[in-house]
């Protein structure tokens, strides 16, 4: 399916893990570390990433249930181990973007769908792997809320 | 003449955010005193060299991820506790609390990397050469380097710590409702210096002034 982009009032919701999360000396979570939106670098088993995954928020129908849950079930249905203390950074597409181009950069935020099991899977494009002030731009303004894991499964 | 343009070279004072490292003593202490005064100020400038690192190694029987957590937390406070008579026992306890809760295998991610002992001895000679009253939040980066970060309001800071005594700072401080924002990449020593044009007591100071060190 060809890509497409998302509007710039939704929703992409990244898994950031316990350790990349942003918290005070007490450990009460606060929201992101820029770390949260850099490019994994590659590894003895994968390459380097050149784009951000993420799981389009909007794409689900909330007359089905909160839309975070139906999200967090996906990304499980993708094997993706989601602990207590997972993270999960919701960010606004228009305010990716707005970051992007305060720092010179095209942001692109597109749906493409990884059938059959997320119709929903986005990805972030366009981002450079050592500009250290738009990933913190990115996790301190794009990032609109930070809800853990743990409260999402208490959800009905 | 001095020029204007002069780079301050000698280190700024530290007091303006957190509370001396050695008292300084009258001018009537006796000789004694005033070595044991001098060993303090000489442990601590040895302990912003690299001189200090030495890598401890995991066990090498370690071979699931949750013993490989557990000898690294391990490794990490007995590398604390080697500098503890520098660090107050509040401070360290916390730090150690942070490590558990840091490493935890129950929230451990397998793309998380463990935390690197260069970089963590950065972060302690870090910590123990800036003497911020207020702890910070830790966390990791991909390959492992420890990241120190404070926040006060949409005030935030953030520093990863490099090997070598590097650090990779990136800050978003508000004044007057205009944000200013920052990243550079100094050694250690420096950070006072770059910090200082914002203020960065309003991460540092926690109201008591309670410095980590002793």
């Amino acid at each position: 399916m060809v890509p497409t982009k998302l509007p710039p009032s939704d929703h992409v919701v990244r898994v950031v893990s316990w350790t990349r999360l942003r918290r005070d000396e007490h450990d009460n979570v606060l929201g992101c570390l820029w770390h949260a939106f850099q490019l994994r670098p590659a590894t003895a088993t994968e390459p380097a990433e050149d784009y951000l995954s993420a799981t389009w928020l909007e794409y689900f129908d909330q007359k089905v249930g909160p839309r975070i849950k139906q999200v967090v079930q996906v990304m499980r249905n993708c094997a993706l181990k989601l602990t207590a203390k997972t993270g999960l950074a919701v960010a606004n597409v228009g305010k990716i973007q707005d970051c992007g181009t305060q720092c010179g950069v095209k942001i692109r935020v597109l749906n493409e769908p990884d059938l059959p099991k997320n119709p929903a899977y986005a990805a972030i494009r366009g981002l450079r792997r050592e500009d250290q002030e738009l990933l913190e731009m990115l996790a301190a303004d794009a990032v609109v809320e930070t809800v853990m894991v743990s409260i999402v499964d208490t959800l009905v | 003449m001095s020029s204007a343009l002069e780079i301050q070279r000698k280190r700024p004072a530290l007091e303006k955010f957190s509370a001396p490292l050695v008292t300084v003593p009258s001018i009537g202490i006796s000789r004694e005193s005033q070595s044991t005064v001098q060993k303090l100020l000489d442990l601590r400038m040895h302990m912003v060299t690299p001189a200090y690192s030495q890598t401890v190694p995991i066990g090498a029987d370690s071979t699931t991820i949750e013993e490989r957590l557990f000898d690294k937390r391990a490794a990490l406070k007995m590398k604390t506790a080697a500098v503890a008579m520098h660090l107050d026992g509040e401070w360290r306890n916390s730090l150690f609390r942070q490590l558990d809760s840091l490493l935890d295998v129950q929230s451990w991610d397998q793309s998380d990397q463990l935390a690197d002992d260069a970089s963590f001895f950065t972060f302690l000679r870090m910590i123990i050469f800036v003497r911020p009253a207020r702890r910070p939040g830790i966390g990791l980066g991909y390959n492992g380097n420890v990241v120190a970060a404070w926040t006060t309001g949409r005030n935030r800071l953030t520093i990863e710590c490099l090997p070598r005594d590097q650090a990779r700072w990136v800050l978003a401080r508000f004044i007057d409702d205009d944000c200013e924002r920052a990243a550079g990449i100094s050694p250690i020593h420096r950070i006072p210096e770059v910090l200082a044009p914002y203020a960065p007591e309003i991460w540092f100071s926690n109201g008591t002034d309670k410095a980590p060190t002793v």
